[in-house]
């Protein structure tokens, strides 16, 4: 928070104390945000929302929403939950980044990433939680495939999954199973970091390395998820092979890049 | 004279003209503009000076020297093209923090404006902080 400019903090801190229908809701040590990010969901985000209440888990929600030609943002202003609409599509790492920004601001200790399509199951938020409490992880990733997989998908797109995590527990030198999970726990500095900077072609994978690399321990639990309700993964079959190279790229670069040259604050 | 000297200073000329009319006419930032000045200036005297060309060409093992004018061509296109690649990459940055920004701040004045109907007129939200 020192990093702040002073204005930036001073107006935040009076929205911050006018209660939690703001975007920052006032701060607590203990307060978890759940951040949604949203693309086009405006038929599951409710759903995603309620799911998230109906759970077991105290938490403020922010539905990010990336510049979504249907009325996603108005679906998740009626549920009465904070809503940051992107005048653009930043990109998933984008609108979780924009989300970090209010869990940084708003003095959050933990916060969640729940996507919108309704694939992650809020009630695991829990076990996230349990998790952190068990290991002190900075964060913790739900993976489908750490005991077993309840999770179905086709063949090519498992075996993506699977080079990928190959890939990233080589790099990283620890094992992970499901990497492109982004149903994740994050901790206060973690938080505080991601805010700053946060990677922006391939999050959910760069983000392990990212995060590895800045020595913040980062755990895997098992979870449940479902299959998408509505809308399509990013990565159809026909551009996987091409996700693949850029991501391997990507994840090579990652482990070559120098801590202090990461963007954003210029 | 082989013709693509005349080729050569006439398309540095041109080159010159147009870096500096976009500079004039603000469509070129100058940080920028010192590329193409550079590869003008580079193109010009080793157009107009054969003997410099044919030492580059000597120094770079190029038999003939109009080749060592294209290597010089295609650096400065290659570093013109890297330094575009990472003002874009820059920009597309500077971009979404900016959007990330606008996004906080309207759902901030959104409340605000909630909280200034819900307040009593006599009492201004901004005073009970």
């Amino acid at each position: 928070m020192a990093r702040q400019p002073p204005s930036a903090g001073s107006v935040d801190g009076a929205v911050a104390r006018r209660g939690r229908l703001g975007p920052l809701p006032p701060p607590s040590p203990t307060r978890l945000l759940c951040i949604v990010p949203a693309l086009n969901e405006e038929h599951t985000v409710a759903a995603v929302i309620a799911d998230i209440r109906a759970g077991a888990v105290d938490a403020d929600i922010i539905v990010v929403d990336d510049g979504s030609r249907d009325d996603t943002s108005g679906a998740a202003a009626a549920c009465g939950v904070s809503v940051l609409r992107s005048p653009f599509n930043m990109g998933i790492g984008g609108a979780v980044q924009a989300g970090m920004i209010c869990a940084d601001e708003g003095g959050y200790q933990f916060a969640v990433q729940v996507d919108g399509d309704g694939q992650h199951v809020a009630d695991e938020i829990r076990t996230l939680i349990d998790a952190q409490r068990e290991t002190g992880a900075n964060v913790v990733i739900g993976s489908r495939f750490l005991s077993g997989t309840t999770f179905r998908s086709s063949a090519a797109r498992r075996g993506g999954m699977r080079f990928l995590s190959a890939l990233v527990s080589a790099l990283a030198r620890q094992r992970f199973t499901d990497t492109t999970s982004g149903f994740r726990l994050y901790d206060r500095r973690s938080i505080e970091l991601l805010s700053i900077d946060y990677p922006e072609d391939y999050p959910e994978v760069e983000a392990i390395l990212f995060l590895r690399r800045a020595g913040l321990s980062v755990v895997e639990t098992q979870v449940e998820m479902r299959e998408r309700q509505d809308g399509r993964s990013s990565i159809t079959p026909l551009r996987s092979v091409y996700y693949m190279a850029k991501v391997t790229l990507a994840l090579l670069v990652e482990s070559i890049r120098f801590e202090s040259s990461w963007g954003g604050k210029r | 004279m082989s013709q693509y000297i005349w080729l050569s200073a006439l398309g540095s000329i041109v080159l010159l003209v147009a870096v500096l009319w976009l500079i004039r006419t603000r469509q070129l930032h100058e940080r920028f503009a010192l590329i193409w000045l550079a590869a003008t200036v580079a193109i010009a005297v080793l157009t107009v000076w054969p003997a410099a060309l044919e030492w580059l060409a000597g120094l770079l093992g190029i038999a003939s020297p109009p080749n060592a004018l294209f290597i010089v061509l295609g650096v400065f296109f290659l570093w013109g093209l890297l330094h575009a690649s990472v003002a874009i990459t820059r920009l597309a940055r500077q971009n979404v923090r900016l959007a990330q920004r606008v996004a906080i701040l309207e759902a901030q004045l959104r409340e605000a404006v909630v909280d200034e109907k819900t307040t009593p007129e006599h009492e201004p939200a901004a005073a009970g902080d």
